[in-house]
């Protein structure tokens, strides 16, 4: 991520991505449910083909529609209704598969379609056979397992059906029934199924369901009567008792492993339909041309912004560059363009930094010329004794004093050079803390005088600029104010409220004699320098007036209230 | 009094040492800061000055470490910047003095004598107790304003006992104080410089300013009078 460009691209098409992808989601989801929807429909459609005939308590047909629940597709159906699949093998090959509601209460219903119909064993529960009663009449025998509570006696439920007598002749072929046993137990039971097909093995199932009863001593279901063609069993819709005299029917298509497949067989077996596989590639169809759709998106907008950003958008950036390639080539002394708002405080920021450079380059180059200048008097003075034959004593004072001169301005000088200036960078510098430090410092300096320091600071006084300059004008005034004391110094400092930035209002105040009038007269001259000063007292005061010019700021000495000096210095 | 001279620049170590020891110091010269950091550590030194640009170990970390491990000698730190970052920065680890290269060495000295005579408690260069008076600038011992003419050596010993007044001071500490290091440690020659002090500082036996307690040391007993 170096250059500003890919950032840019980066961070939009991060958010991009993430809002497609949101809307992925949600598309995803409204695609899913409509396909589900969708699905239902058709399956609805096809439990009501399904379903048949549905008879109510009076014996008359009513609808019981499947609805998509928490569990499934359920039905409610009413109490001692029991749902009977009336032609699986016509549904197998024509998914005209019917439905019986068969109402416990009432002896016959009459069925309206004249249809071969076979036993069933519901989910291992309720078993469904055929039998042909003495006088000829076929009817529907009735098994259960484990389901119904409130039925005690099986032998109660046998019902009779009356069944048209030409159905007899229409009973499906063995091999149709084998398939369907086939699918059901998984494929593998098929062929050997096949021969026992007459010895009733599903009957047996039920029977040895029925057995697990009797073992138990709690109920005794009927036995189915000997003699009755046995049939394939079907599975159909689980049938479920709610405990309230309700009955439920359920077709699961949930994924959870051993029941999904069941009613996974039902449907095919029933439909040829497969609602999960049909969803499932649906649904990844759809998700492949919205992952091909988004990419496309995704690219061509990173194309054309990045078109964009390089045309326009970040030509005011190449503009910033090519300015300071100028300025470093001395075609321009600063930034000039009219810049956009974000990056003009950048700008601006550049410019008082190559002002602020160049004044501290002219300073450095000021104080060098001036160091070898103001150097040349003393060296002359020590020539000129030196050719002299003065005395010896004369000759070492000479010396000394000119070495003292000498030392004095290296000292001037170098700290004008190092003087930082006002930099518009600079961090704040906490004034109060500034001034404790110093007082702690000269208090340990200036023990022997005992000297009361007394600092006046307003809270959160700051100075925008060198840390080490401020410390140079308070270390030199205040030490000052300790070497010309009686025994009290004062410091005050405070921020005035000026528009731009923050002044430095410090007030340096002490019980001494006051500043002597000669040196007055010349620290309040403009451009004083140390090396025009007359003793070494001047020094750092007049380091504190290059800082101060350096700042552009102001040195006034009055007489404090106590009589002595008062130093005010505005940075 | 010994000294512990940190400084690089071997000149100005060498003429510094030279000059101490002249004035009766016992003085004692490292060129670096780790060296200088041991010598503070184990030796007990009266004063110290640092310069604060060393090789090895800055000056300021010298007196920082000095300072941690509790350390109270007095401490003169020697700047060639001159700026009062550093001399704010040497005096915030623990120095008490600052002096600017380049710098007289007699005004050097007089610090030095007065961070002794702070560190002593004294806010004065006359120590005065009772009829004696020590000048510690001038070096002169007055009793009743009568000038005393002692020895270095003597002068020595009534200054180390004077600055630490009321306090036991043992022969061991006298000898580490006043004598170099390698010197052939003999308490019995303090025993005779305090002799001949008290002859000198009381003749008639009156004053009675020094006391010996049997088996620990000396003390100075007469009472300040500031």
């Amino acid at each position: 991520m170096r250059s500003l460009q890919s950032r840019l691209l980066f961070s939009t098409s991060i958010v991009l991505g993430f809002f497609l992808l949101i809307s992925a989601i949600i598309l995803d989801h409204n695609f899913r449910t409509n396909k589900i929807h969708d699905i239902v429909a058709r399956l609805s459609i096809h439990i009501k083909e399904l379903m048949g005939l549905v008879l109510d308590k009076s014996g008359k047909p009513c609808e019981r529609k499947f609805q998509l629940s928490d569990e499934g597709y359920v039905a409610e159906i009413p109490p001692r209704i029991f749902a009977v699949v009336v032609n699986p093998d016509a549904a197998l090959q024509s998914d005209e598969g019917r439905v019986i509601i068969w109402q416990s209460e009432s002896t016959k219903v009459k069925l309206d379609s004249p249809v071969p119909f076979t036993s069933k064993v519901i989910d291992g529960q309720v078993s469904f056979s055929i039998e042909t009663a003495p006088n000829g009449e076929k009817f529907v025998s009735v098994s259960y397992a484990t389901f119904l509570e409130q039925v005690n006696d099986c032998e109660k439920y046998r019902k009779e059906l009356d069944m048209p007598s030409k159905e007899s002749g229409e009973r499906p072929d063995p091999a149709s029934k084998v398939r369907l046993a086939g699918e059901d137990n998984n494929g593998k039971t098929a062929e050997k199924d096949k021969p026992a097909l007459d010895s009733m093995p599903q009957i047996a199932e039920v029977i040895d369901l029925n057995k697990n009863r009797d073992k138990n001593g709690n109920e005794t279901p009927g036995k189915p009567k000997p003699g009755i063609k046995p049939s394939r069993p079907a599975i159909w819709p689980k049938i479920k008792s709610l405990g309230d005299g309700n009955v439920r029917a359920i077709i699961k298509i949930s994924e959870s492993l051993d029941r999904q497949r069941r009613s996974y067989n039902i449907l095919r077996t029933a439909f040829h339909f497969d609602p999960r596989a049909s969803l499932n590639k649906d649904i990844r169809d759809f998700r492949v041309l919205l992952a091909i759709g988004f990419i496309v998106v995704i690219i061509a907008y990173l194309a054309l912004l990045a078109l964009f950003l390089r045309l326009w958008g970040l030509k005011p950036m190449r503009r910033v560059s090519d300015e300071l390639e100028k300025i470093k080539a001395g075609e321009l002394t600063q930034l000039a363009g009219d810049y956009p708002q974000e990056i003009h405080g950048l700008t601006e920021g550049i410019n008082r930094l190559i002002i602020s450079e160049r004044a501290r380059q002219e300073r450095f180059r000021n104080s060098l010329g001036d160091l070898a200048h103001s150097l040349k008097t003393p060296l002359a003075v020590l020539f000129s004794e030196s050719e002299n034959h003065t005395s010896r004593e004369a000759w070492q004072q000479s010396v000394r004093e000119q070495v003292e001169r000498m030392r004095q301005i290296i000292n001037y000088q170098l700290e004008r050079a190092v003087t930082a200036g006002k930099t518009t960078l600079a961090e704040p510098v906490d004034v109060g803390q500034t001034v404790d430090r110093m007082v702690s410092t000269l208090s340990k300096v200036y023990a022997d005088k005992a000297i009361r320091f007394e600092t006046n600071v307003a809270a959160g006084t700051v100075f925008v600029g060198d840390q080490g300059d401020l410390l140079e004008v308070l270390g030199n005034l205040m030490e000052n104010a300790c070497k010309w004391c009686r025994s009290r110094v004062l410091v005050s400092a405070r921020n005035l409220a000026v528009e731009r930035g923050h002044v430095l209002d410090l007030t340096i105040d002490d019980d001494g004699p006051g500043v002597p009038e000669d040196l007055l007269e010349q620290v309040q001259k403009r451009g004083f320098r140390a090396d025009e000063a007359v003793s070494g007292q001047g020094i750092g005061l007049a380091v504190v007036n290059e800082i101060v010019h350096a700042y552009n700021g102001s040195m006034q000495i009055v007489r404090s209230e106590w009589n002595g000096a008062r130093f005010v210095i505005r940075l | 009094m010994n000294i512990l001279i940190i400084e690089d620049e071997e000149t100005l170590r060498e003429r510094l040492t030279a000059k101490f020891t002249n004035q009766g110091f016992v003085a004692k010269g490292v060129a670096d800061g780790e060296e200088g950091l041991y010598q503070g550590m184990e030796y007990p030194y009266d004063i110290a000055i640092v310069d604060i640009g060393l090789p090895k170990l800055s000056g300021i970390e010298v007196i920082r470490k000095w300072r941690e491990a509790g350390k109270a000698l007095p401490i003169i730190i020697l700047t060639a910047r001159g700026r009062w970052q550093e001399k704010v920065e040497g005096l915030e680890a623990g120095a008490d003095d600052y002096m600017v290269k380049p710098f007289e060495t007699e005004e050097l000295i007089a610090r030095v004598r007065a961070l002794i005579r702070r560190a002593g408690g004294w806010s004065d260069s006359r120590l005065k107790c009772g009829s004696i008076l020590l000048d510690m600038s001038s070096q002169k011992v007055f009793v009743d304003d009568r000038e005393i003419d002692l020895t270095a050596f003597e002068y020595k010993v009534l200054e180390y006992l004077m600055l630490h007044d009321g306090e036991v001071v043992t022969k061991m500490t006298l000898t580490e104080h006043l004598y170099d290091q390698d010197y052939d440690r003999d308490s019995n020659v303090i025993e005779v410089f305090v002799g001949r002090l008290r002859k000198k500082l009381d003749p008639d036996n009156r004053l009675k300013p020094i006391e010996t307690l049997r088996g620990r040391g000396y003390r100075f007993v007469i009472s300040r009078t500031e």
